[in-house]
């Protein structure tokens, strides 16, 4: 599988669950009812409609809604867009990666303080204010050094640059 | 006896149940079941509190008046470490529906950031 694939499935596990990646993987070749989908897979009808407006969220997914003649009903038709993976995938990464940036820039110009139990992180200057003792426990707040951290964070957000280029 | 008092008479015996449970129990389905419990709660018999199971919302049922346990307001950010169990390569931003969001206010992010601080700490131990 490639790098590609691996991620748009775990998008869609993390947004759609496994009824998403169940939809995702029976390609089917038309258009499908939810209802449709449910009987095929064999999924309760509510999971795979909340699976198919995920998906729908994501970009994934796009729907034509008809009324039934017999019954008078509304009916959602639904298409999964597998060749818009590519750009969805682009448009998370790129965001992943926006994100991260501004987290590490974040906490490259704050220094923060954490209580040795874990209650609070705190601002340097808050700390100062609470004379360094946690307003939770009473613990000692502690130097938070997050310098490796930064480091391979920064290095994370190049492996998301390399792969956005091989998209 | 029809479902209403189906679903009475379960909550007597046993004080509570999930809802995705209950439409299962009842071999009815789940539109049906919600209704009936919307019902009830309108009446005044029943209450519905929204959990999380299994990462997935559903109401419990409970009796009128039953204590509810109020909502932690907010956790430790030790408790939250605690129960995140693994930190995935990629951020909660990948994938999170959430607009116009601020990176440096985001929780999800921030817990995820703490488990690399940390994560990598615990190696030098």
């Amino acid at each position: 599988m490639s790098r590609a694939e691996e991620l748009i499935r775990e998008l869609i596990d993390r947004v759609a669950g496994e009824v998403g990646l169940i939809i995702w993987d029976m390609r089917p070749r038309e258009e499908l009812t939810d209802e449709e989908m449910s009987i095929i897979l064999g999924i309760e009808i509510n999971e795979v409609r909340r699976a198919l407006f995920a998906l729908y969220e994501l970009g994934l997914a796009e729907y034509r809604r008809k009324r039934d003649e017999d019954t008078g009903w509304i009916e959602y038709y639904w298409r999964i867009k597998y060749d818009k993976q590519k750009d969805v995938l682009r448009r998370e990464l790129e965001k992943v990666k926006r994100k991260l940036e501004e987290k590490v820039q974040y906490e490259s110009e704050n220094i923060h303080y954490m209580c040795e139990n874990g209650c609070v992180k705190v601002r340097y200057e808050e700390a100062m204010e609470l004379n360094f003792t946690c307003p939770r426990c009473g613990g000692r707040l502690e130097y938070l050094d997050v310098t490796e951290a930064l480091d391979k964070i920064r290095e994370e957000i190049k492996k998301i640059d390399e792969i956005i280029a091989e998209l | 006896m029809d479902t209403r008092e189906e679903i009475l008479k379960i909550l007597k015996e046993r004080g509570e149940i999930l809802q995705k449970d209950l439409w299962k129990e009842l071999n009815i389905d789940s539109s049906k079941c919600s209704r009936i419990l919307r019902k009830l709660e309108k009446e005044g018999l029943i209450k519905r509190v929204e959990v999380v199971v299994n990462g997935v919302k559903t109401f419990k049922i409970v009796p009128a008046d039953a204590e509810v346990e109020e909502k932690k307001e907010e956790l430790s950010l030790k408790e939250i470490l605690e129960r995140l169990e693994e930190v995935s390569a990629l951020p909660p931003c990948f994938g999170c529906l959430e607009r116009d969001c601020e990176a440096v206010r985001c929780l999800k992010l921030e817990i995820w950031f703490l488990k690399r601080v940390f994560g990598r700490k615990k190696l030098y131990v």
